[in-house]
């Protein structure tokens, strides 16, 4: 006799705001999206990070209900909703393009998920403006879309997800239509937003500052695939891939052709320079799978701030002289082009640094930052 | 704007001439209308009336005496099939519209539908006679009405989905993420969007139905459902014929679309969605 009794994997309860399993997608032949699995705790701030066509904005769209998936589950709070309605997902979107419904004020805009579910109007009105003063808006609630600068749209955007409390915001891209200035400022709002309200939020953006400096958590995209999972730092400090390394950090990680040699669990560096002695350094704690492969050559990744004058005593810095090819004072930095194993390496000088193009200085390595990746696979070792 | 001088005349020249070919006939109708028979008849014609003769128009709108009853009685019935034909075509047409829009239903068959309209009338005129006969429903406004939203449905579908492609749909988007149904975010956001694309639709529809005159005259045989382009053909039988009679009914018939039109104009303008998103 069969049993009636669920499996236990279906029992048991989650307490997570969000799970993506096995999400994959396809448009006709084409698979944006393959075998997703994403998780976010209540409270967390998910920033999804990727080049224009990594499939992240898709990826939102699905989780909002949106666009269907080909295969795959997707839960909110706990309850499996891949084949519900938006309107049932008990989750708010902040479009890129804003969306505002340009038919109603301000105040109308906010308060029509309140509409929709018949709060009356002497409740709503009370709620409405309690967002509004949140977002610093209280003056425009009679006003049309038609009359609102950018910043202010977007404000009116973001109240009207804020003003019903709901399970999961969705932001896609909503500062990319901003001016620089105005960008940086209204992310500073949303991360105190995020604080203030402990919403549980998921973000996409393809601008890697914006997903460093919002985030919790990052998930960086590429070609329809999660290439990595993790806080900001791990991120950064730890890509597990060159594409991460790449991505992530502006201006972004070098990364050079190198010749290894392993004497003594001590690897020797070569990095070949034109018109130029090849530069050696010596790397005292490699890691293992460096050991492992002994001799060969791979990729080496340094950040451009691992590369500096800096002049303090640090016995895991290796100071080399370097031929600087270009040199681009930025104010609070001087970034230093450098030709070394095959490309155009940055380092990231102090911005009153008294360094001239075609000159030889003396550059700082800081050993203990270096990334080693394989050059076949592209995977960290 | 800096024009040159040479370029101004020439669109001014433009305008002109297009104002006068458009607007001649009227013109020419008018004056037919408000001038004695005599004139009407001379020749080489007289453009300008030698007196100036409204009694046509009082004599149309006199129920005692006068043509007034079948006038007004066609003027009625006209008013009825149009105004029904066209509030049940753009009825059934928007929600058509949008599921052709949004909801990917099939091209295939708003082609078809298109296609019924291609046909040339009389192809439908024997079956349809014979149907409406069968069922007592000839000479009837209703009748009328049935046969004009038919021919109307496929071309205020065809209109209002393409314009209801052109709308943001992020917008829409928007208001299923606030929890909205269907049919709540198509009567709050999508209708009031889209009410210059109603409002044309329903102009050019009523005027379709309005100057419908083969299925008219068939199927009607009386007062009690004669429009008035088939009662502008009554005004010239008989024995003698006044040409002002037929011109001064042609004049009313083009007030009432001349007067929706109005009426209409102050919604078709552009950029209701102005302010939604971000271009």
């Amino acid at each position: 006799m069969p049993s009636l009794q669920k499996p236990d994997n279906e029992t048991s309860i989650s307490s997570k705001i969000l799970e993506v399993r096995g999400l994959h997608k396809k448009f006709g032949e084409v698979e944006v999206l393959k075998n997703i699995n994403v998780d976010l705790d209540d409270g967390d701030f998910l920033v999804l990070v990727g080049p224009s066509g990594c499939g992240k904005s898709t990826l939102l769209s699905c989780i909002a209900g949106l666009t269907e998936t080909t295969s795959g589950v997707i839960s909110i709070g706990g309850d499996d909703v891949t084949t519900l309605d938006p309107a049932q997902r008990d989750i708010a979107m902040v479009f890129q393009s804003y969306a505002l419904f340009p038919n109603m004020t301000v105040a109308e805009n906010i308060g029509f998920g309140l509409e929709v579910r018949r709060v009356p109007l002497v409740e709503r009105k009370p709620l409405v403006e309690k967002a509004a003063a949140l977002l610093k808006i209280e003056d425009l609630l009679d006003r049309k879309p038609a009359h609102l600068s950018g910043g202010q749209r977007q404000r009116v955007a973001m109240g009207r997800a804020l003003v019903r409390d709901p399970k999961l915001f969705l932001f896609d891209e909503p500062l990319s239509n901003l001016d620089a200035k105005l960008r940086v400022t209204m992310r500073t709002e949303i991360k105190r937003l995020h604080k203030r309200l402990g919403a549980s939020i998921i973000y996409v953006t393809h601008d890697q500052i914006e997903a460093m400096t919002l985030a919790t958590k990052i998930v960086v995209m590429e070609d329809g695939v999660v290439q990595q999972t993790g806080t900001p730092r791990e991120i950064y400090n730890n890509p597990v891939n060159m594409f991460v390394a790449g991505f992530m950090g502006a201006p972004s990680m070098n990364l050079m052709q190198a010749d290894i040699v392993v004497k003594n669990d001590v690897a020797h560096i070569t990095i070949e320079r034109e018109n130029d002695q090849p530069l050696v350094l010596q790397d005292d704690a490699p890691p293992s799978a460096v050991l492992d492969r002994q001799n060969g050559s791979l990729v080496l990744g340094i950040r451009p701030e691992s590369m500096t004058d800096s002049t303090a005593p640090d016995k895991q810095v290796r100071i080399v002289d370097c031929l600087l090819d270009v040199v681009e004072p930025a104010g609070s930095d001087t970034y230093a082009v450098i030709k070394m194993g095959g490309i155009e390496a940055i380092a990231r000088l102090h911005g009153e640094a008294s360094v001239k193009q075609g000159e030889r200085t003396g550059i700082g390595f800081n050993m203990s930052r270096l990334s080693y990746f394989d050059p076949d696979t592209g995977l960290r070792l | 704007m800096n024009r040159s001088i040479k370029y101004s005349i020439f669109l001014y020249a433009t305008a002109v001439l297009v104002t006068l070919f458009t607007l001649l006939p009227l013109v020419w109708i008018f004056l037919m209308s408000i001038s004695s028979p005599h004139d009407l008849t001379k020749a080489p014609l007289e453009w300008i009336p030698s007196e100036f003769d409204f009694s046509r128009y009082g004599r149309l709108v006199d129920l005692d005496n006068g043509s007034g009853e079948r006038f007004l009685s066609a003027l009625r019935n006209s008013l009825m099939t149009a105004g029904g034909a066209t509030f049940i075509a753009l009825l059934v047409a928007v929600p058509a519209a949008y599921a052709f829009s949004r909801r990917n239903a099939s091209m295939a068959l708003l082609f078809a539908f298109l296609a019924t309209i291609m046909m040339p009338p009389i192809t439908y005129i024997l079956p349809l006679y014979d149907i409406f006969s069968q069922f007592g429903m000839l000479n009837s406004t209703t009748t009328l009405i049935i046969v004009y939203s038919a021919m109307l449905l496929p071309f205020a579908t065809w209109l209002m989905k393409s314009n209801i492609d052109v709308l943001p749909v992020e917008v829409e988007h928007a208001a299923f993420m606030e929890g909205a149904s269907t049919l709540f975010t198509l009567r709050r956001v999508v209708l009031p969007l889209a009410r210059p694309a109603i409002a044309a639709t329903a102009i050019l529809s009523f005027l379709v139905a309005w100057d419908e005159f083969f299925y008219a005259l068939i199927f009607t045989n009386d007062l009690t459902a004669k429009t008035l382009s088939v009662a502008i053909a009554d005004f010239s039988a008989g024995r003698v014929t006044d040409y002002g009679v037929v011109a001064a009914v042609g004049v009313l018939a083009t007030l009432p679309p001349a007067f929706l039109a109005i009426c209409f104009q102050k919604f078709i303008v552009s950029g209701l969605v102005a302010g939604s998103v971000k271009g």
